[in-house]
């Protein structure tokens, strides 16, 4: 069991796992609260053209990927407030349109030596100890917002008419919190890709949701699954010789199974 | 500081190009029990949303104790007809409750025992302090509604705004309702909407009748004339009492 840590990569793998797991887990609570699940899609796939167009203009993938992210996610927030255009409109027009941008610009490098597999499915044996350090800082930064904020984000998410009545800037928390996811889906990219990303941030958190009505509780709990279940992935993976990324995901989409099933039999 | 707890002076409001309130004026006066009653779209709750600071007026002015509403707002505890939220967010009612004072605690800090202690008194008014601990979900519809107005009453607020409270709660809850806004009433200001007539039988101070404009105002029977259910409700409803409790009766044609 302890042989796979001797190895560099896995120790950073590992590493990685646990904060993205912590990071998108956490967050996910208030992402599917508010019913944001399907931004948080949006969202990922809006990644892969933004690390199209880092590539193309030779600027760091994860900066590309973050302002492409963060612009994505401001455009459908400010759409779906001026209430012109529903919500799932605008999340399907860009959905649909990142990605067509993304294969254009990779069409249009003239040497693409870019593994666009990894960025679409993950590839977290591959992280170097820069990209560690990137987690760690992006991470931190998320989890530290959420800290500091945690009680407006609470009472947004619950109902943004009553926040903003009892004082709290609700429409500053809710661009808070489209930023926030932003930067969770750039950090998790690297270790399950684009494509898969949104299943981190929902899963774990609509497990917790089955496990407890109290709020603070659904956030532990979450946590705990969230890096439990990237680090199982990875191990298992490891054990399987399978790609990690896709048993992350589908090792927390059987505990989310087990535990809907379970609680319909109790 | 003003003597009135709200004034409204000329006030329109204008929303998408369409006069929802015009020419609005009244001063009410502080620890007052008022009732607005109007049928649908009457304006009533765009009424509430420009006291509350979310609509800004197109004319006039909204002065709560003497303050513009930008200032005063801070100051208004309350309570929707619907929470927006889900049913089963998972939150204890002590902590939904807690959600009412976050202006009073303030960004990134805690909540404090003196917190702790206002949502305590909050939800004894409200009669729900056994529950405290219980998970929201797990209450009835009353209850919640009781919850939203302890969560109004935490935050301390001088002025108490209601819209239409009562609509999904059954008869019992109701009742209660109207008993404990009575009570409050010695310490803040209920501004309370609704479309239901019977709370003029309890002890009510200002009847605001509307339908765009102030149609009428003033003490429950001054303010309900014949003339006043015609412009809210049209030419065939009156007013009439059974056991001390008020309807609007729509005649019908012969």
């Amino acid at each position: 069991m302890f042989e796979l840590l001797q190895y560099d990569f896995m120790q950073r793998a590992l590493s990685a796992g646990a904060i993205v797991g912590l990071v998108c887990s956490v967050l996910g609570v208030f992402v599917v609260l508010r019913g944001l699940s399907f931004i948080g899609a949006g969202i990922s796939h809006a990644a892969f053209a933004g690390v199209a167009l880092a590539f193309l203009l030779g600027i760091p993938p994860v900066l590309g990927a973050f302002v492409f992210c963060s612009l994505v996610a401001f455009s459908i927030g400010y759409a779906s407030r001026l209430g012109k255009i529903r919500e799932e409109t605008s999340i399907g027009i860009l959905f649909a349109a990142s990605m067509a941008l993304a294969v254009l610009l990779f069409g249009l490098m003239k040497n693409p030596n870019v593994d666009v597999m990894s960025y679409l499915f993950g590839a977290i044996l591959l992280i170097s100890g820069y990209d560690l350090y990137v987690c760690v800082v992006l991470g931190g930064c998320v989890l530290l917002a959420l800290f500091l904020f945690y009680k407006e984000i609470v009472s947004v998410v619950f109902d943004e008419e009553l926040a903003r009545v009892s004082g709290v800037p609700a429409t500053l928390i809710v661009y808070l919190l489209l930023v926030m996811l932003s930067l969770s889906v750039v950090v998790s990219m690297m270790v399950v890709g684009t494509i898969l990303v949104s299943a981190l941030i929902v899963t774990p958190a609509a497990t917790a949701l089955q496990l407890s009505k109290n709020i603070d509780r659904v956030v532990g709990i979450a946590a705990l699954l969230g890096v439990a279940e990237t680090e199982g992935g990875l191990v298992l993976s490891y054990y399987l010789n399978s790609a990690p990324g896709p048993t992350i995901v589908l090792l927390s989409t059987a505990i989310f199974a087990l535990t809907a099933l379970t609680r319909k039999l109790a | 500081m003003s003597s009135y707890a709200i004034q409204l002076n000329d006030l329109d409001l204008r929303i998408e190009n369409r006069l929802v309130l015009e020419n609005i004026s009244i001063n009410i006066e502080p620890q007052k029990l008022i009732v607005v009653f109007g049928p649908n779209g009457a304006g009533k709750t765009s009424l509430l949303r420009v006291l509350l600071g979310q609509l800004k007026p197109t004319r006039g002015e909204v002065l709560i104790f003497g303050e513009p509403v930008e200032q005063g707002r801070l100051q208004i505890g309350y309570v929707p007809q619907h929470v927006l939220g889900r049913r089963d967010f998972p939150i204890t009612v002590e902590k939904a409750v807690m959600l009412g004072r976050l202006s009073k605690i303030g960004l990134f800090r805690r909540p404090q025992r003196s917190d702790f202690e206002a949502c305590e008194e909050a939800l004894l008014n409200v009669g729900l302090e056994a529950l405290a601990q219980k998970p929201l979900s797990d209450l009835s519809g009353g209850q919640r509604q009781r919850v939203f107005l302890a969560r109004a009453l935490a935050g301390e607020p001088r002025i108490l705004l209601l819209d239409e409270a009562t609509s999904g709660v059954d008869a019992g809850a109701k009742e209660n309702l109207y008993d404990l806004l009575v009570r409050l009433k010695e310490q803040l200001t209920v501004v309370f909407v609704t479309h239901d007539m019977s709370v003029v039988s309890r002890a009510v101070d200002v009847v605001m009748c509307l339908n765009r404009t102030l149609v009428s105002h003033g003490r429950p029977e001054q303010a309900l004339s014949d003339e006043a259910l015609a412009c809210m409700y049209g030419d065939r409803t009156s007013l009439f009492t059974h056991c001390n409790v008020s309807h609007v009766h729509v005649h019908k044609h012969e």
